[in-house]
């Protein structure tokens, strides 16, 4: 099983490689962190080093999770409209290894895609003394930052993985795009629904709505540290922890739920 | 071994197709379509055989096909490959699939894609460089090797589909229009690949619009029509069984005799010097035998008139839509 699933994760490599929306991204990300330190000339002096930092950060969380988003929805839609999966289904290959083997290697491209925009980040903030805060490194807190980040991409690669393998690459990109903006907004939303005055204070079909999709789109906003890099705050383990047990809970039900409908589904 | 690779019994498959934009006329019958693609197919196929698939274009072969590789689920009906389900890994293992169209990874060179499917059968590394080695030569792509599949035209296409459907080296293969979108020397690179791999005691299941080639290649058919199968068996058996006719050739033919000829015969040619041919039914053919003689015609030739598969296609195919 583990072999074809490594089998199905090198193409899927390869196939991102090759893929010019790929080459587009890391093109981009590379000029928002350049971008970082043209701005940061204009800002004052104090807060020079926070806007590298927060453009780094931005660079390397946004480009990653389109990637996750694009690819995603592309490789899995792409099987299907070009009919590959003709020829991969019949092979001794189990649906499941195939999302799986999908999952995977989108999860490796992305590792090698966040190594190499933070290791740009990492060589900017060095280059323009942004590196120490408040007489402390922020290395430690850059390195949480970027495993963060990873987490997020992986929790949005599962989620295009689920709507790709029933819907079309628009719809589903949409939809993955929705998910991930949502995600990053459902603390702001949980604080409506808190709120004793407001368009979410009483009941009625608008908070029922909103109340669903805050229980059903994780909050994403737990794998934005950037306040912490910019105040220089350590990011204590069990944070990571924490984050890593939530990530795998959400990453599991979305790649059962898209193995479910990709199991289920006639290629006609 | 068992003597039975693939039985089929009573195949169907209904497909749902949702036509949103029909939602404005409020009506679920014309939004909600129901699409029979395969009504009644059953089909037997023998370990060692050649099993040609024919049938006029939407009458449900690549469907069933589908169903057979796991690409499909039946509405109803069985498959069983060499006695167990198509979604069986273990009998995947032993399978060969070519679909209609072969689609690639376009930016996969030939080798890579032969690799990686190698991979997805668990081959080592060392067998898959010398089967792919192999399979290239087989199938005249060993100069293209290391082409991008983007630069491929559709023939060299068909040529690796069929390739990647040999790398694990299968017990039954299965062919969707293998033939299809091949020159003459790509035709007959497939048709050899076929009798050589028949000849090793593989089990062939091939659909085909090219008639001679099945004609050819195949010990039993199979003939579907709107989705249900109409004729199915041995082929020599199916155009002995559907001899209808008889074929004579007549002398001294008067006018007397040859209206009576016009009147009886599907068909009669003039040979020149009062001789005829004539093809009779065999219903009429007594009757009209003595007539003949009773006009003085002298019967040189009297035989049985066997139909060639288009013949026997032709007929099968006007029959099921005619029904239909």
């Amino acid at each position: 099983m583990l072999g074809r699933i490594l089998a199905v994760a090198q193409n899927t490599r390869r196939e991102a490689y090759r893929n010019r929306a790929f080459t587009v991204l890391v093109i981009v990300g590379v000029l928002l962190n350049t971008v970082g330190f043209v701005l940061s000339n204009l800002a004052e002096p104090s807060q020079k080093a926070r806007v590298i930092q927060n453009f780094g950060y931005f660079a390397v969380s946004f480009v990653s999770a389109i990637t996750a988003i694009l690819i995603g929805v592309i490789l899995l839609y792409k099987e299907l409209d070009r009919k590959t999966i003709y020829t991969l289904i019949p092979k001794p290959v189990m649906r499941y290894e195939i999302v799986l083997g999908k999952f995977l290697g989108l999860g490796q491209l992305l590792f090698g895609l966040v190594i190499f925009l933070s290791i740009g980040w990492v060589g900017v903030m060095w280059l323009f003394d942004a590196l120490v805060v408040n007489s402390q490194s922020v290395l430690d807190s850059v390195g949480a930052a970027v495993f963060l980040v990873l987490l997020e991409s992986l929790i949005v690669t599962s989620i295009a993985l689920m709507f790709s393998g029933w819907t079309r690459p628009f719809l589903s990109g949409v939809f993955s795009f929705l998910f991930f903006v949502t995600g990053r907004v459902v603390f702001v939303l949980e604080e409506h629904l808190a709120m004793t005055k407001g368009p979410l204070s009483a009941d009625g079909p608008l908070r029922q709505l909103v109340e669903i999709v805050v229980y059903v789109v994780p909050d994403l906003s737990i794998f934005n540290i950037s306040r912490e890099i910019a105040l220089g705050i350590p990011v204590p383990g069990h944070y990571l922890w924490s984050a890593s047990a939530f990530a795998g809970c959400y990453i599991l039900v979305f790649l059962g739920i898209g193995i479910v409908l990709f199991g289920r589904r006639d290629f006609v | 071994m068992s003597d039975v690779v693939l039985e089929v019994k009573d195949l169907a498959k209904r497909f749902t197709l949702v036509e949103l934009e029909r939602l404005l006329e409020l009506k679920p019958s014309a939004v909600v379509k129901r699409v029979e693609a395969v009504r009644k197919v059953s089909l037997t196929v023998p370990t060692g055989q050649v099993y040609g698939f024919l049938g006029p274009n939407g009458a449900g072969k690549t469907t069933t096909m589908k169903m057979c590789m796991d690409l499909i689920q039946p509405t109803s009906g069985t498959i069983q490959i060499f006695g167990s389900t198509p979604s069986d890994p273990s009998i995947k293992q032993r399978i060969g699939y070519l679909p209609e169209h072969p689609y690639f990874y376009d930016y996969l060179r030939p080798q890579e894609i032969l690799d990686y499917f190698g991979r997805l059968f668990g081959i080592g590394a060392t067998e898959r460089m010398r089967r792919i080695d192999e399979l290239l030569s087989r199938v005249g792509l060993q100069h293209a090797r290391n082409r991008s599949l983007r630069k491929f035209s559709k023939g060299m296409l068909q040529r690796l589909g069929v390739a990647s459907a040999l790398i694990n080296d299968p017990d039954l293969i299965v062919l969707d229009e293998p033939l299809s979108g091949l020159d003459p020397m790509g035709r007959k690179a497939i048709r050899d690949i076929i009798i050589e791999e028949r000849a090793k005691g593989k089990t062939i299941f091939f659909s085909s619009h090219i008639l001679s080639d099945i004609e050819h290649l195949c010990d039993r058919v199979a003939i579907v029509v709107n989705g249900v199968v109409k004729r199915e068996g041995e082929l020599s058996s199916l155009l002995q069984s559907d001899t209808r006719t008889s074929e004579m050739l007549l002398r001294n033919v008067s006018e007397e005799a040859l209206t009576l000829i016009n009147a009886h015969s599907t068909s009669a040619t003039d040979m020149g010097s009062s001789t005829w041919k004539a093809v009779v039914p065999q219903s009429e053919m007594s009757k009209l035998l003595i007539q003949l003689l009773q006009c003085g015609a002298i019967v040189d030739e009297l035989q049985p008139h066997q139909d060639s598969l288009e013949e026997l296609f032709v007929r099968v195919s006007a029959e099921g839509s005619a029904v239909c």
